[in-house]
């Protein structure tokens, strides 16, 4: 489990607390996991996320997480190719004005590319309110992307 | 093909970190492991804030133990008979030696195995230039460590043969000593593991802890004898256990004697538990600020749990666990969370089926700390539990 699982859960504490805090984040989750062997299901990963999100939550405030994740988004912005940046950018801007709970559910379908039913696990809310928080969510982004876009960002479809 | 929100794929697109698949092989990686592999698995304080130190892999600070009321794992008398020591290179005494397993090199166990002259082991693992591997036969076992500065064979004896199943929470023991070119003496376990067992830990007295081996029903543990193994922490499906080492793990060196090229047998006899047991009953700590009139405790493993309130007015009572004691009530199981109480929505999962709500005393005003006496029973073979807890309003 712990071979298999280490870097997805460590690249889930560092997209929220940073690199430097993620080591730490990581082993304070598989220690709780070891503890909880019993508890583990057959398919640890939400089960891990969720613990590994308790323990961000209990160990770093909101506010630091929200810096944290900004700090790193500034630093580590991907897909540096010349024709990306506008699009991240406006992206960017738009993420900065989604509340907290619109961004972890994204971030959870988007970067930890879990689905429906894994997402929700990690959150402890049944499927069908993630659901609808993910859809809400993905709307608002929608709304922000298109408010803040530039000609170098496509319309955004309609979810279906 | 399924439909992707352009929103998503645009997110997506820009995850600001990607999954590094070689990051549970850094240093860093398996310095966490063999930490939390070395902690005990005590739920007691689960929810309070606990940090690991990273430190070089294997190396571990004093720890606090489990105190186990009944033995969960039964050692069987085994021995392991030597039947060829014989040094090869010269080199630094077990230089490179790993206190847990790690991947071999290309080549190196087919290698060693060749030089056992043994076939078709059911365990094999290394340590860094060290090989050791274990070999199953209709009469029990052999065990084989090859290195720069070692070739040693032994057959383990005593245990029973690989036909005959043996519980699931059983460990049958058998320890050697050898020694390499330089005289310096190294012991080894080995043996049947139970279906249940999931990891055995080997604590020694200057606090590096060796993991064992386990594949296929077998363990193995080899470790320099410089400083000599106290216990090992064992841990099953049901739980964590503390279980005594054979003597001559822990003796010293010395005491295993004999020039270089000798080896020594020891048989050792172990206590005897309750095989297929959950597991003692663990109690943890409140799991939240108390909420109309109650609070809500974790207790792993119990049958029942009897919350025993301390009067605040006797200090001196309300420090020894087993002191006198206020009004007595018992606690209930809790299937779920009631969705009003204040705790964070994932603990259910999280912690299944050891929920507990106990009622606090009335006359107890509402600020302040309250200590309780918590007695969990657990099955028949595991008896009670008892611990103090402090509930802060």
């Amino acid at each position: 489990m712990f071979e298999t699982h280490y870097a997805p859960v460590h690249a889930f504490a560092a997209r929220r607390v940073g690199r430097d805090l993620a080591d730490e984040v990581t082993a304070e989750t598989f220690l709780v996991a070891w503890r909880r062997l019993e508890a583990v299901p057959a398919e640890p990963l939400p089960w891990l996320y969720g613990v590994a999100r308790n323990v961000v939550l209990r160990q770093h405030g909101a506010s630091a997480r929200q810096a944290k994740t900004r700090e790193l988004i500034a630093r580590e912005r991907p897909g540096a190719v010349a024709d990306d940046y506008g699009e991240h950018d406006g992206l960017w801007r738009a993420w900065e004005q989604l509340s907290d709970t619109d961004r972890e559910v994204l971030s959870l379908a988007a970067w930890e590319e879990l689905s429906v039913r894994d997402a929700a696990r990690v959150l402890g809310v049944p499927t069908s309110v993630f659901s609808v928080r993910l859809h809400r969510a993905r709307r608002r982004l929608e709304r922000h992307l298109q408010q803040t876009a530039s000609s170098s960002i496509p319309a955004i479809p309609e979810a279906t | 093909m399924k439909h992707q929100p352009r929103s998503l794929a645009l997110l997506r697109n820009a995850n600001p970190v990607s999954v590094d698949p070689t990051a549970a092989r850094s240093p860093q990686a398996a310095a966490v492991f063999a930490q939390i592999v070395a902690e005990p698995r005590n739920p007691q304080g689960r929810l309070r804030r606990r940090h690991i130190a990273i430190r070089p892999a294997g190396v571990r600070g004093a720890r606090a133990r489990l105190a186990v009321g009944a033995a969960g794992i039964s050692a069987v008398a085994a021995a392991i008979i030597v039947a060829a020591i014989s040094g090869s290179a010269a080199g630094p005494a077990f230089a490179g030696w790993s206190a847990r397993p790690t991947p071999a090199l290309p080549g190196q166990i087919a290698d060693a195995i060749r030089r056992c002259g043994l076939a078709a082991p059911v365990l094999v693992e290394a340590r860094g230039p060290y090989t050791a591997a274990v070999f199953a036969s209709r009469s029990g076992g052999s065990a084989c460590v090859e290195g720069p500065s070692v070739s040693f064979v032994g057959s383990i004896g005593g245990v029973q043969a690989p036909d005959n199943p043996i519980a699931p929470n059983q460990i049958q023991t058998a320890v050697a000593s050898g020694t390499d070119t330089d005289g310096q003496t190294f012991i080894l376990l080995a043996g049947r593991v139970g279906s249940a067992v999931r990891s055995i830990v080997i604590h020694r007295s200057d606090h590096i802890d060796v993991i064992a081996s386990i594949k296929n029903g077998w363990y193995l543990a080899w470790w320099p004898a410089r400083a000599h193994a106290t216990d090992a922490t064992v841990t099953t499906s049901g739980g964590v256990h503390d279980i005594a080492l054979p003597s001559l793990a822990t003796s010293s060196p010395a005491s295993c004697g004999g020039p270089p090229g000798s080896g020594c047998v020891a048989v050792q006899g172990g206590s005897n538990g309750s095989a297929g047991v959950p597991g003692p009953p663990l109690i943890g700590g409140p799991l939240a600020k108390p909420f109309d009139g109650t609070f809500l405790l974790q207790v792993d493993n119990a049958l029942k749990v009897l919350v025993c309130f301390h009067p605040p007015h006797n200090e001196t009572a309300a420090m020894q666990p087993n002191g006198p004691t206020g009004p007595c009530t018992h606690a209930a199981r809790l299937t779920r969370l009631p969705s009003s109480y204040p705790v964070q929505k994932n603990l259910p999962e999280v912690f299944p089926n050891s929920v507990w709500k106990v009622k606090l005393p009335t006359g107890t005003g509402d600020h302040g700390a309250l200590v309780f006496l918590v007695v969990a029973f657990g099955t028949r073979s595991w008896g009670q539990s008892r611990n103090e807890i402090t509930v802060n309003r």
